[in-house]
Formats: C-alpha cells, structure tokens, sequence
C-alpha cells in the first residue's frame, strides 16, 4: 500500500456526485453541503472541512493537523487526552496521530475511527491502572477494530479502509510509544549538549527500511524507487495479526516526544534537524511548537497531510510511576 | 447491446477573479474511448443503429452529369458500408421528397438482398425538379423518428442552393428534425451554399463539407457512415449544474468543430440543464463553458459550475456516464473528480487574476478567428469590400497568434505581403467555400 498516492485508475460511477448526502448546511445560504466535494448545492461557495486544519491544546499535550498544499482533505487524524484529575487518578499525557492509506477507500474516515478509538482505550487501561505498555497495546487492538469495522464489502474495489497508527503516552519519568506503519515518535531532550541526544523512538514499517535493515537496498537506490513509501503494516480489515511495536524509554533530562506523520518527517526525516527546527520553548509552549513544524512542512512545499503532536515530559517525578495509582 | 463508452477529461481554468468579478471560463477536454471489443469486430457488433441517405437529384444534379452519375456510387458505397441488420433507406430529394427504396415510407434491414433492390433503384434514379432540402429532412424524421435505435443518421447531399423553400423553412425543418436524427451534409461542386448546410449540420449535429471533385464522393460517404457505425451511444447531453443566482453566458463545443449549444439547453433540474452533442464513438472533444456567478468575497471560494456528460438510459431517463475529470490545482497537483468542477476563487492578488489560462486563451482565440472569417466572407458576398478586407485581414492576424497554420495557409493566399492587405479578387468561388467550412473545424487540444 502506498501511503501518499492520489490516484483513480477507473473513471468514478458518476452516481457519486449526484447523490448529495448533506452533512452540513452552508453557513452562506442554509444548501446542503455534500460530504464529497464540500461546495454548497445550492449557492456553490466552498465550505471548509473541519479537519483542513484542526489545532487541539489538552495542556500536557498539544497537536495540529493540516491538510497541506497538495490533498483535496485531510486524511491524518489527531486524537490528544490529557490526564490528571482525582477520578482519572493518574497524571498523563495522551497523543494518538494516524495517517490513512490514500488507495484505500475512506482513509479519511480510518483515521479518525482509529485514533478516537484508541484514545478512548488509552485512557480507560490507564485509569483502571493498567501499565503504559498494556495500555498503549489495547489502544492499538480498539484502532484497529474500528478500523475494521469501517470495511464494507460495497467499497472492495478500491480495498477497505486502512490506517497508519502511532501513540504517545507520557507519565511520570516515562514515555511509551507504540506504533503500525511509517508514522513515527521522535524524543526531543531540551539540553542539546546534554547525554541523551534527540532519537527518533519509531522505526518504520515500510519497505524502504525493511529493504535497509536487511542489507538488501542502498538508501540513494531506495529513495529513488516508487515503493519507498509503501508500508509494510496498517490496521484495518486488510491487515493480518495487529503486533504493534512498543518501546518504552525513561529520559534522562527534561524534553519533548514529537509524534508526526510522514507529512512532517518528510521534510524533516533527520532527528538532528528536527531538534534544530523545534522552537526552544517546546516544553513550555507545545501547542506553538507543533503549529511551527506544520509550517516549517508546509513552506517546503506541503504535498502530503501534516499531523505533529507535542507532549513535554518533565523529569521532576510527578506524581505517579507508570502502572501505579495515586 | 454493447457498453457505453468512457469518458475521460480535464479541466483547463484560471481559478481566480478579482475582487467584485463574476465571469468565470473553463475548458473541458473530453477522450471517449468506447467498449474495446466494438473496435476489434466493428462489423458484427456495436449499438443498434438506423441510417437514411437523402441525395439530391434536382435537375442541376445531371449537369455536368459526372454528379449525380458519382453520387448514385457514392450511395451504393455508403449502403455496402452498412452492418447487417441496420436498418436503412435511401430519398430522393428534387422538388419534393420521395422514397427511392424502399418504395414504402419505411426502414428496411440491410442484407445483401436489400442491398442489391437499393443499388437497383439508385441505378434508375434521374435527375429533374428544384431544391426543398426542408422538405427532404421532414421525411427523413418521419421514417428515423419511428426509430428507437441509439444511433439515428442520415447523409444529406446537395448541389445547390434551397431555391425552392425559405430559409425559415428549411430552419424550422432542421429544427424539426433535432433529436430525431444526426445528419453530415455534404455539397458538391461550388453552386451550394455553406450557410444553408451549417444551418441544417448544426442543428442536428453533424459536419459540413465540400466535395470539389465528383469522384471523391464514394470515399467521403464511406467515411461518413463507417463512422456513424463506429458510434458507441447516442443522444448525449452534456449536464450543466450551477449555483442558484449564476448566469450561463455560454455552452459551445469549440473541437473538432465550433457550435454553440447555449439556445439548445433543456432544463433537466432546478439547478441544472442539459445540451445536445449528438452521438459519440470513441473520439476526443473540447468545450469551452462560461458561467456568470454571484461575486464572493476575497478568499472565498465558490463552484461556478458542474459538467456531466448524461445519456438516455434503457427506461428513458437520463443516466451519467461512466466518467472522470482530472483537475489541475495552482500548485500543479492533480485531482480526479466524477464531474468536471469549474470554480472561482476571489482574490486581491492581480498577478493571479491576470494569468490566462493558456487553453482557454487558444479556443477564445480560435472562435474569433472563425467569426472573422465568416463576418469577412459575408460581407464580401454582400459586396462590402472595405469591410470584407478588414474582417479577413484581422482573420489572418489571429490565424498567426493562435498558430493555425491550416488557416494561415488559406488566408496567405489571399494575402499581398507587400501591401499589407486582403486581395479578395484573389479568391475563387471554391476557395471561399472551403475558407468557410474550415474556420469552423479545429483540432482538439493537446492533452495534458
């Protein structure tokens, strides 16, 4: 599967344009909008898809998708939860950024179903008190099911709906990070002269780094072959046995996880210069941080959808240790 | 039944409008490719079809008598040109209209006894009486108009002009006639004139042409119906959608021949309506669009109009084709779409508003040249001279922007370098003809 084609190979039944399914009416004029082409019925002024751009501060953890310069919508997803009330009783910050499979039929709508999906998962496992790992691993088994259940043998032309998957879970000195695909977690420490240097925590699912892993490919050779793209895992109904990768790491110092999909890491694929491009008040600001690297994407040109979460992680204990309730 | 064919096309725009601008242009290339299998068996298979050949065998027919000697050749070509089974009949056409063969007002399928009672009819077919081309086309629809077959033609041959009708005859007869059939005309030698059968081609939505030489008629009529038997579906429309409060400014097919469809929309929705382009096989158009919409505000983005392309389906409704448009974003990103989107956006930024689509630069460009030439040859045959030189010497200024070496060509011939200007004298009866039909005719534009 490739993750960033834009094509149709057959000429669409024209029966879809013609059925107008209204999903909201036209600030202008009251028409319908139909959820295919997103122009009013009745006035024709273009109505903007809410996810074209969608920006979500949760405090602990701060994202933005855009749709970039190049797609027709947004097909990314970002799913942000942050906890730290007495009911959840655990202090935590929640990142779930999906990318759905353009070849696929309604990767827009895999996205969203998996990483509100696994979201919800994701803090639910967390307040039962379940361990970061158990946790992120149930995010990825819910994803996955919606995913699944978007699949209607209607659509099986074009194959079922399908999605990347990569979360980020922050608490105490911890952060885990569980991923399908080529979207990725980078760890972003704020001293830059410090031990720890930034390390990209993900290693993708695709077949450019399964060819470089093995020995079997070049980079100069992968980079320039069509598949470099295609990725190897996805959820959704296509995929074989879900066995998402997890990694858990405990930093040394202050820092920030950067989750992205590859509309970021595109144009920033080198951990060095992703920790360069990342303002210096990430910690502190990440909803500015994230807004600035979806810029920095889309000056340089914007071709696929961009999703950057930022979530600080401060050493300074909190007040839970993964696992543990307070 | 064999499927409909596919279409494939693209849209050619400047997406933005100054602040305040209303008047929005696209071009819409189409490729139609029919079913593959029509094309490897064309004889055998192919939608059903039904054709009619009206000759002219009015008393000018017989001089010189190489005329109507070629066409009754041409004719029995054009009949051996038929599938099996196809329905068809031949009229002879002088100072009313009558059934050469079948003797009956009636379609009859072609075989290869049906065949050889037509080749024997035309044999005994002479020559006398005027020219009611009106009233030959009436008796045309009669017989095609009982027809259900998806693709209804005729061949329409004259050598002369309609002197026995009015012209408002012959226009209420051809509109008649829209629907009921699609019809070539040809004229041969030089005494017919071009208006009359551009009247009559444009209405029922086929081309005209010139044949100079008697003896190139049986190649042009075998063209003429092996092409109507490589017709995939018939009574196409093309579907315009557009915002409540937009105006239509105008619908034309600017290739492989200039029409203007605007005044044949038939309301098919509250919002939409629907223009005839005849049948289609696989073959490439082009059409230029231009909608007047309800202006925006800066930013804003608004859809000036949606393009389908509809055919009437087995209970008589209207049905789209299989389709898709590819839409080329400013960035050079390309979408593809089920309809043909056109769409404004209103901008503060004059570079953008000011960049002309190139496309939409080359069919502007092509029908003021052809207005031209034809406001020219008008005026010439009303013998207003000053006015023929200028109109046609700004014909060959636009031949020379827009490259159109065919016309160029032409209009050179008439050109003096050294003064600068038109020579009309320059010009023979046939020429003038020729220049006429040709201005109309185009080649589509280069894809991609």
């Amino acid at each position: 599967m490739v993750c960033d084609a834009f094509s149709i190979q057959r000429p669409v039944p024209a029966t879809m344009t013609t059925e107008v399914v209204p999903e909201h009416r036209c600030p202008r004029c009251a028409g319908p909008v139909g959820s295919r082409d997103r122009y009013c019925e009745e006035c024709g002024t273009r109505v903007a898809n809410q996810r074209d751009r969608v920006e979500v501060d949760v405090g602990i953890a701060a994202g933005v998708s855009d749709r970039g310069r190049r797609h027709h919508r947004n097909e990314d997803a970002l799913a942000l939860r942050g906890l730290g009330s007495p009911r959840d009783g655990v202090t935590a910050g929640v990142a779930i950024v999906c990318d759905g499979v353009s070849s696929v039929s309604r990767p827009d709508e895999a996205s969203e179903a998996a990483a509100q999906a696994a979201a919800e998962a994701m803090v639910a496992a967390l307040r039962a008190g379940g361990d970061l790992a158990t946790a992120t691993r149930t995010a990825v088994h819910a994803a996955d099911k919606a995913v699944t259940e978007l699949a209607d043998d209607s659509l099986s032309a074009r194959g079922a709906p399908a999605c990347t998957f990569v979360s980020a879970v922050v608490t105490g000195g911890a952060v885990t990070v569980g991923w399908v695909g080529d979207s990725r977690a980078y760890w972003i420490p704020r001293s830059r002269t410090g031990s720890t240097p930034p390390v990209r925590l993900t290693e993708d699912d695709s077949w450019l780094a399964q060819g470089l892993a093995a020995g079997t490919l070049t980079l100069a050779d992968a980079v320039a072959d069509r598949r470099a793209h295609a990725i190897t895992a996805w959820l959704g109904q296509d995929s074989d046995d879900v066995a998402p990768h997890i990694v858990t790491v405990e930093p040394e110092g202050p820092g920030v996880v950067v989750v992205c999909t590859d509309g970021l890491w595109n144009y920033l694929d080198d951990v060095d210069e992703l920790a360069a491009a990342l303002p210096a008040e990430a910690l502190d600001a990440p909803l500015h941080a994230a807004r600035e690297l979806v810029e920095i994407a889309l000056h340089r040109g914007g071709r696929d959808n961009i999703t950057v979460a930022v979530l600080p992680l401060d050493t300074q204990p909190l007040e839970t240790q993964p696992g543990g309730a307070s | 039944m064999t499927s409909t064919p596919e279409f494939r096309g693209a849209v050619h725009q400047n997406l933005y409008l100054a602040q305040g601008g209303q008047e929005v242009h696209a071009v819409i290339t189409v490729d139609a490719a029919a079913d593959p299998g029509n094309r490897s068996a064309p004889d055998s298979s192919g939608p059903a079809a039904a054709e009619v050949l009206i000759l002219d065998c009015s008393g000018s027919m017989g001089h010189p008598p190489e005329k109507i000697v070629k066409a009754k050749e041409a004719a029995a070509v054009a009949i051996d040109e038929l599938r099996d089974g196809v329905p068809f009949a031949v009229i002879a056409g002088s100072s009313g209209a009558r059934m050469l063969w079948p003797a009956e007002p009636k379609l009859v399928p072609a075989g290869a006894q049906t065949r050889a009672e037509a080749r024997t009819a035309l044999r005994r077919l002479g020559t006398d009486g005027g020219t009611t081309i009106g009233a030959w086309l009436r008796l045309a629809g009669r017989l095609l108009g009982e027809h259900r077959e998806v693709i209804r033609h005729a061949v329409l041959l004259t050598d002369g002009r309609n002197e026995h009708e009015s012209p408002e005859e012959l226009a209420a007869a051809a509109a008649d006639c829209a629907g009921l059939f699609t019809c070539d005309c040809r004229g041969v030698g030089t005494d017919w004139s071009v208006a009359e059968l551009r009247t009559i081609a444009s209405a029922l939505l086929g081309t005209v042409g010139l044949v100079a030489e008697p003896a190139g008629l049986a190649e042009d009529f075998r063209a003429m119906v092996a092409t109507s038997m490589r017709k995939a579906v018939g009574e196409v429309g093309l579907r315009l959608w557009t915002p409540v409060g937009a105006a239509v400014r105008f619908v034309k097919q600017a290739a492989p021949t200039l029409e203007d469809l605007t005044a044949r929309r038939v309301d098919s929705g509250p919002q939409t309506g629907d223009y005839p382009t005849g049948s289609w096989g696989t073959e490439s158009r082009d059409f230029h669009v231009c909608v007047e919409v309800e202006p925006g505000g800066v930013g804003e983005e608004k859809l000036a109009c949606r393009v389908t392309f509809v055919y009437p389906g087995a209970d008589g409704t209207r049905q789209p084709l299989g389709q898709a448009f590819t839409h080329i974003e400013p960035d050079g990103s390309r979408n593809a779409f089920s309809s043909a989107r056109v769409r404004a956006i209103w901008t503060d930024d004059l570079a953008q508003v000011t960049a002309l689509d190139g496309k939409v630069a080359a069919v502007t460009g092509k029908a003021d040249l052809a207005k031209a030439v034809q406001d020219g040859l008008e005026a010439h045959r009303l013998g207003d001279v000053d006015h023929a030189v200028d109109c046609l010497g700004r014909a060959r200024e636009l031949a020379e922007q827009c490259r159109d070496g065919n016309m160029l060509a032409r209009l050179d011939q008439i050109y003096d370098p050294d003064t600068g200007t038109i020579r009309l004298h320059k010009m023979n009866a046939r020429e003038g003809m020729e220049l006429d039909i040709e201005s109309t005719k185009t080649t589509p534009l280069r894809r991609g």
